[in-house]
């Protein structure tokens, strides 16, 4: 029996592990899956050590973005922020318009069928409304689609540019 | 007020705490005007009109829907769940159906089982498609967003920046390539990058502007088994022909019975399906095809890739399929389209199944036999003739005669 208790003891304090009785395990496991850093509000820009990112706009569905910035901002970080803050707003203005435009006909659509004596519209029915909606909007989501695949791009050089610099940057402080 | 915020944002946000700064939640409501109901009108596609206007917080349910939907940082680093997120970022259980159909047809090839090449082949070609996804993933953040099915992935949710999910679409496609030319050959490798390109710069911008996309997409579908099969014998031939036909043909039952139920998903974000512009071709082409596979299946024993069996056993497999395109082809409602997509996966895995069970010829062993060597009197041993891999060039086999 000495042989089984003393190795334990002598490893535990060797290597500095707390003692873990069984009846606090079960709290301790459960607090730490809880721990989030979630706010509830926009944080300020200013006050934040990285970028956030928030639930999704209800008009547009996409998510908002808030970018953080300090005062050893350099200059391609600050050229990426700006665009960033641009991209997303250009984006959100689309498709809240885009969005609201789709629920607009689609209502109309409804009330004519209405008018029209029909009360319960079949899918196929609606399958009408998708093809027209689609086929009125074909060059907006064209146009859509070329600047959105060349602003992207331009964000992911920009980023990767910023990325090289900081690692420079960290490279040069080591040295 | 901020100050008020920044003792709760570095710590976990217990209602206990909210609660005390409920009336602040009050006046700064403009997210959680809609919050309660908006989620309504995104799943079941109800218009802006509809949803009541709610200008303060009833209840503490309130509080807490805001709570379940906080504003956490971008990229989120959670160190132990990053492989979760290249999971997710890669499509991970589509790409486990590619890698089974290259598995497929490397089996199905008729030369001798490389492990190190088949090895080498899989992993290729699960990277190249973990790379496609990837790509895929980061070209339709907006579009991903606007869709019920699609707005919980990575980059949507702003997990992952997209530097990072292209930095890890650019390695693992570089490995997934390299593994190819340098493991397996060059047609495989060839295939491989074809296909690459294909999805990443045809297929998905081409999403959008017309509904050709979905023979395309069905291309892309049927190169991995080509690629399986180049990599075990180095050519092809019209057995891989015929596997590839046979998955050209089942993408078409399986997207048309998915994309059906999404009709106003797709129509609201701009993709241009054969479900919302021409639902008649869209359920025409799901029979078609699926009775197309009916057919190739019984081709198959024909071109001496399996043997006759095989049409017999197919034959119950494939004719409920097409029964349940038939059905959608008639019927054409969300139960009818959900069946149909659910059968084909598993209709995929079981025919992949049947045709290894039924291969032709497994004797095709080009691997040294030391029993084999040993029972006959007189022998000439040679080298495997041409070899597959391009390794084997580099390694010098012997070559040896021998007597009773």
């Amino acid at each position: 029996m000495n042989k089984t208790v003393q190795p334990r003891i002598l490893i535990s304090s060797l290597k500095h592990w707390p003692r873990r009785y069984a009846a606090d395990q079960t709290q301790a496991r459960s607090e730490k899956r809880s721990v989030s850093v979630g706010l509830t509000q926009p944080p300020d820009p200013q006050l934040v050590k990285t970028d956030y990112v928030g639930p999704p706009d209800p008009q547009s569905n996409l998510r908002p973005y808030v970018r953080h910035y300090d005062e050893n901002e350099t200059e391609l970080a600050k050229k990426l922020r700006l665009l960033r803050i641009e991209v997303e707003k250009w984006n959100m203005d689309f498709w809240t318009k885009h969005n609201k435009r789709f629920y607009e006909e689609k209502e109309d659509f409804i009330q004519l069928h209405k008018i029209n004596g029909n009360d319960e519209i079949s899918a196929d029915q609606m399958s009408v409304f998708y093809k027209s909606f689609l086929d009125k909007n074909r060059r907006i989501h064209l146009m859509y689609n070329i600047s959105w695949y060349l602003k992207n791009f331009d964000m992911l050089t920009l980023a990767f540019a910023v990325e090289v610099q900081n690692l420079l940057n960290r490279l040069r402080r080591k040295t | 007020m901020f100050r008020k915020f920044k003792k709760c944002s570095t710590f976990k946000c217990l209602p206990t705490q909210i609660s005390s700064m409920r009336i602040n939640l009050i006046q700064f409501s403009t997210i959680a005007k809609l919050s309660a109901n908006s989620k309504l009108h995104m799943v079941k596609d109800v218009p802006l009109s509809v949803v009541p206007h709610r200008s303060r917080i009833y209840s503490e349910q309130d509080t807490e829907k805001q709570l379940k939907r906080p504003w956490l940082p971008s990229p989120y680093r959670n160190v132990g769940s990053i492989f979760n997120k290249y999971k997710k970022l890669s499509k991970f259980r589509l790409t486990s159906l590619v890698v089974i159909t290259t598995m497929g047809g490397y089996a199905m090839a008729p030369a001798g089982f490389d492990a190190t090449s088949f090895i080498m082949c899989t992993v290729g070609t699960g990277l190249v498609s973990a790379a496609a996804n990837a790509v895929n993933q980061y070209h339709e953040v907006p579009f991903d967003s606007q869709m019920s099915r699609t707005k919980n992935r990575v980059l949507v949710t702003g997990e992952i920046t997209p530097l990072h999910a292209v930095s890890f679409a650019v390695l693992s496609a570089t490995t997934g390539l390299s593994l190819l030319y340098f493991g397996v050959n060059g047609l495989t490798a060839a295939l491989g990058a074809g296909n690459l390109f294909l999805y990443t710069s045809i297929y998905t911008p081409m999403k959008r502007m017309s509904i050709a996309n979905t023979w395309i997409g069905s291309i892309v579908g049927a190169i991995p088994p080509l690629m399986g099969w180049s990599g075990c014998t180095g050519t092809l031939d019209t057995g891989a022909m015929v596997l590839a036909g046979i998955l050209y043909a089942w993408q078409f039952p399986h997207f048309n019975a998915l994309s059906w139920n999404l009709r106003p998903d797709y129509s609201r974000a701009g993709y241009r399906m054969m479900a919302v512009i021409n639902p008649d071709l869209c359920r025409r082409t799901a029979l078609r095809y699926a009775s197309a596979i009916c057919g190739l299946s019984l081709v198959a024993p024909i071109v001496d890739i399996t043997n006759y069996w095989f049409a017999l056993e197919t034959l119950p497999l494939n004719a409920y399929f097409c029964y349940l395109a038939y059905k959608f082809y008639h019927k054409s409602d969300s139960g009818s389209s959900r069946k149909l997509f659910r059968f084909s996966l598993i209709h995929l895995p079981v025919l992949m199944l049947l045709f290894l069970a039924n291969k032709k010829n497994w004797y095709f062993n080009d691997t040294k036999d030391d029993k084999l060597l040993k029972n006959n009197d007189t022998y000439v041993s040679i080298s495997p003739t041409p070899s597959s891999s391009t390794l084997q060039n580099v390694i010098p086999v012997a070559v040896t005669v021998g007597t009773s």
